[in-house]
């Protein structure tokens, strides 16, 4: 056969690259044969270099080598070549489901707490976007220098505030907010203790709070207050709440002059009422004394022209700083970075600040990897699955990148699927992030598209950065290895860096499992302990403390009623109220829980005393009980004529205590004995504590409910029992047990994927040995003995490093911040955690081992 | 006059429309030699039919292998109804100019 002139064909394909010239080629190999048969070989053989070098630089080329660039190989084929990525990983996900079904879960419980921190930051950004102009409204922050360090307030000077109203032009609108303002209402039970903003009514200007009733221009009027439709709804549900007076403990009577419409709750601002700034406070030219009063304002200007403006203004004030031997700055903060925002001192309302966002995308972070790498081992561990598949890709001309491409594509679809199971258990932790998380019902978790869409974002991302080095590690195998089954065999052994990320998880899982054993016990220990009064059925019944006489009166009258008392706070719950208790000669103080009762509570909760008779008289002095903790740490105290010892109170009241009570737990056992005062009074009676002793306890509570009616026709008559009170002052262990046995499962979980992946990789790897090991007459045991024998290893290395770490743990972190604590880590829980994770690892590898050791050492050395 | 066609590429352009189903590079090359009586290269030919190509006239496809191109496909080359309607404007503004022509063009 008569060929054209190889060398020049050779020249032309090298020169053309990759783009496709197979018609160009045809066509001169066409004009060679025309030619040869027409002038002969050797013309024929001159004209084909001459257009092979014509054609060679003609136009024709240059655009076909451009078009090659251009396009993904086989521009029209990039759809089906998708296609059929997707199909295969479609069904590697469907033939491999254990696979698929670790990896996925694995990866949704990692992902869950990525997927709060998501959104929790994603509606950080929306917070007080809802202000009209809010990118133009601005705060004034002062930073002041002390010889050793620096801080930042979120207040400023009120002199430098006025200061500003009065010289600065662009400042268009402005507000002072001052946020000392906790009245507290007097209401049946506990006062309610409010926390609200003395302003002005550019306030309502400036920020979108809209008022359903009401004009703004109380916030001009002392006595007057508008509230939030939510604190309305509390005092007077559905009763009209304008003009009504609220009774405070310590700002008087305050009349309800406007109400706002319930607002979003995205806003930093955090306030249940609002009032006019007094005059004292609004005279109040002060520079160096500054806390809780803020400055806002909304300016065209830009901030750094606005920063140097007030900064001149500032150092007016710059001498009085100068005396306490400090320096102030003043600087901006739109009000769009407060949240997530600087950590500031004197913050007002809720602030999340960015060291705490970033230790808790930490912490979700520390979550993720583990299960991404679990992932990662498995998907390599799975290569001997695999590598048929690749060595026929690869023989077939699948290129490097296209096989890089399909297990980023089935990596990515197994990380949307984690995201699908994500988002449920999403759904379910949020409302108990909800819950212990301090502030953070401002925050409502609401999907929408747009959080949608970086789920999604994320889960991809999460997908392509997981899937790169099983990607990487299948695309650099040679096609050879890839048939023959030997990719990664030259890697049996596991590296440390494996074994020490597994033995890590190893280490978390038992230590929050041992948490929750610690928890659970800590719980039923608080409910069980001898608080130190009596506490089998009594009744609570709130009051009011004018009611007391009578409801005495009423109560003891059923039979059932076996004795009762009064007091201010429920015995075994939180205290709120505390003064100043000094020794009579003024020389030493304290500071002591207060405690209102009436003359019977000493003995009818039957609380024991130390010195004196618990019986509390009204004579020229006011008779007080202390507690042993409180004679401990108050010295001085002089004892007087009548055998009692004296002492008064802040005002120079002077009091005579009467008798000492043996330390109780009259708070939670989270909180240590304090010392304390019990005063006798009539007007501070919140609660009435009542003992029955029933036969018919339904009908006991009707009679009593019905004597109360009796005198009481429009209040709502509820009693509960002090047990079930107190036991709810323990809620936050539920939470907190919630917590460890989510961190638990989630640890636990992707520990145990890891291992799996572990065992995988090393039984595969070891299926020759195995098979040999069988020929040469080893039983099941001692191939199972073989084959697990590094993770027992692996296990007992964390059970030394878990056990001594949680004992310290909770022993001297947790249970230090408890008052008594029975056993610390005991026994039962060790031994528990270890059973479960061990089980959990020895079902895993007994799951694999079975498989190798079942299979005819025939075929898996037939190979060789 | 829209889309300005070259002399050359009309030529082509008139050939492709000549052999039909057989218009591939060796036959136009043939065709043109054989009838216009001029020396063409395949890097010229083929770079015209690219820029027809670029210009939305003409379309190709790839054909059967022969023996004689070496077991190599064809690549055909068909005209698009934008080539004819170009054609067509061609034509008769050259017929509007000869028949406005002043001079007498005729042979005879």
């Amino acid at each position: 056969m008569n060929r054209p002139p190889q060398l020049a064909e050779k020249i032309f394909t090298a020169l053309c690259g990759q783009a496709a010239v197979e018609d160009l080629l045809g066509d001169l190999e066409e004009l060679y044969q025309i030619n040869s048969a027409k002038h002969g070989k050797g013309y024929a053989k001159s004209f084909y270099w001459f257009q092979m070098l014509r054609l060679s630089f003609s136009y024709a080329i240059t655009k076909r080598k451009k078009q090659h660039k251009n396009s993904v190989p086989q521009n029209n084929n990039l759809i089906t070549m998708l296609k059929s990525y997707f199909k295969i990983s479609v069904r590697n996900i469907i033939k491999q489901k254990s696979f698929t079904f670790l990896s996925v879960f694995g990866l949704a419980l990692g992902m869950s707490i990525a997927l709060l921190a998501l959104a929790m930051i994603m509606e950080l950004h929306q917070f007080d976007k809802f202000h009209k102009d809010s990118a133009k409204i601005y705060r004034v922050t002062t930073e002041i220098a002390y010889p050793e360090k620096t801080n930042r307030f979120a207040s400023a000077p009120t002199a430098l505030a006025y200061l500003c109203d009065n010289t600065l032009p662009s400042i268009t609108e402005k507000v002072h907010i001052n946020d000392m303002f906790f009245p507290s209402v007097k209401t049946i039970g506990d006062p309610l203790r409010l926390s609200g903003y003395l302003t002005e009514p550019s306030f309502l200007d400036m920020f979108s709070f809209p008022l359903i009733e009401g004009n703004k221009s109380a916030l001009r009027m002392p006595g007057k207050v508008i509230i939030t439709s939510e604190l309305a709804e509390k005092l007077f549900g559905q009763k009209p709440a304008m003009n009504q007076i609220l009774k405070t403990e310590n700002w008087g009577n305050l009349e309800v002059a406007g109400i706002l419409a319930p607002f979003p709750k995205n806003t930093h601002f955090t306030f249940d009422l609002l009032a006019a700034i007094p005059t004292k406070l609004s005279n109040n030219q002060q520079w160096t004394d500054f806390n809780g009063n803020f400055y806002y304002f909304k300016s065209n200007e830009s901030i750094a022209s606005l920063e140097k403006e007030i900064n001149a203004l500032g150092s007016a004030g710059l001498p009085f700083f100068k005396a306490q031997n400090i320096e102030a700055k003043y600087r901006l903060q739109p009000i769009l970075d407060i949240n997530p925002g600087p950590d500031l001192d004197d913050e007002v309302g809720l602030v999340f600040d960015k060291p705490s966002i970033l230790i808790f995308i930490g912490t979700a972070l520390l979550i993720l990897l583990p299960s991404c790498i679990n992932y990662v081992n498995m998907a390599i561990a799975s290569a001997l699955k695999r590598s048929k598949e690749i060595g026929i890709r690869k023989v077939m001309g699948g290129q490097s990148e296209q096989i890089v491409h399909q297990f980023l594509l089935e990596t990515i679809l197994i990380c949307l699927i984690a995201l699908g199971i994500s988002s449920i258990f999403f759904y379910f932790i949020r409302d108990e992030f909800v819950a212990m998380l301090a502030g953070a019902s401002s925050l409502t978790f609401a999907l929408n598209l747009k959080l949608v869409l970086v789920f999604v974002l994320f889960a991809i991302c999460t997908g392509l950065l997981t899937g790169l080095v099983p990607a990487f590690f299948y695309a650099k195998t040679s096609p050879i290895a890839a048939l023959r089954n030997t990719i990664g065999s030259n890697k049996v052994s596991i590296s440390g860096i494996r074994k020490g990320l597994m033995i890590f998880q190893f280490v978390v899982s038992l230590v929050l499992m041992i948490g929750i054993g610690v928890l659970v016990r800590q719980y039923q220990h608080s409910l069980t302990y001898n608080l130190g009064f009596h506490k089998e059925n009594v009744l609570v019944v709130p009051i009011e403390s004018s009611q007391s006489e009578l409801l005495k009166n009423s109560f003891l009258s059923n039979p059932d009623v076996k004795d009762l008392s009064f007091s201010s706070s429920i015995p075994g719950t939180p205290l709120s109220r505390s003064v100043y208790f000094f020794s009579e000669d003024k020389l030493d103080s304290v500071r002591a829980r207060e405690v209102f009762i009436d003359d019977q509570f000493i003995d009818h909760m039957e609380i024991e005393m130390v010195w004196g008779s618990g019986e509390l008289r009204k004579d020229h002095l006011e008779q007080i009980l202390v507690n042993q903790s409180l004679m401990d740490k108050l010295n001085n105290l002089n004892s007087s004529a009548k055998d009692s010892l004296l002492g008064q109170f802040q005002n120079d009241r002077k009091v005579q205590i009467v008798g000492v009570i043996k330390d109780y737990n009259h708070e939670p056992l989270n909180e240590r004995i304090e010392p304390m005062v019990m005063r006798i009074s009539d007007s501070d009676l919140n609660y009435a504590l009542v003992s029955i002793t029933s036969q018919n306890l339904p009908k006991t509570l009707a009679t009593l409910e019905n004597g109360w009616n009796q005198l009481y026709p429009n209040q709502p008559f509820k009693a509960t029992f002090l047990d079930t009170e107190i036991k709810k002052a323990y809620d936050f262990f539920k939470a907190g047990i919630k917590i460890f046995g989510f961190l638990a499962l989630l640890a636990v979980t992707i520990s145990s994927l890891g291992l799996l992946g572990m065992v995988i990789y090393s039984t595969e790897n070891r299926t020759k040995e195995v098979a040999i090991r069988k020929i040469l007459g080893a039983n099941g045991f001692s191939l199972l003995k073989s084959l697990s024998n590094t993770f027992f290893k692996m296990w007992a290395i964390a059970l030394i490093i878990a056990v001594p770490s949680a004992y310290l743990f909770y022993d001297s972190v947790l249970v230090s911040i408890y008052n008594k604590f029975s056993g610390g880590v005991g026994f039962a829980e060790i031994l528990f955690s270890t059973m479960a994770t061990v089980s959990i690892g020895v079902l895993a590898i007994l799951w694999q081992t079975q498989k190798i050791m079942k299979t005819n050492p025939v075929h898996n050395l037939r190979n060789e | 006059m829209k889309g300005y066609l070259g002399e050359f590429e009309e030529l082509v352009l008139l050939t492709i429309a000549h052999l039909g189903d057989e218009a591939y590079g060796v036959a136009i090359l043939e065709s043109i030699t054989a009838r216009a009586n001029r020396s063409l290269s395949l890097g010229a030919l083929h770079s015209t039919l690219t820029r027809l190509e670029e210009k939305g006239l003409i379309s190709s496809y790839l054909g059967e292998p022969t023996a004689t191109r070496g077991g190599r496909r064809k690549r055909h080359f068909e005209l698009k109804p934008k080539a004819i309607v170009s054609l067509n404007d061609m034509k008769s503004l050259r017929d509007e100019l000869w028949s406005v022509s002043k001079i007498n063009l005729s042979l005879k």
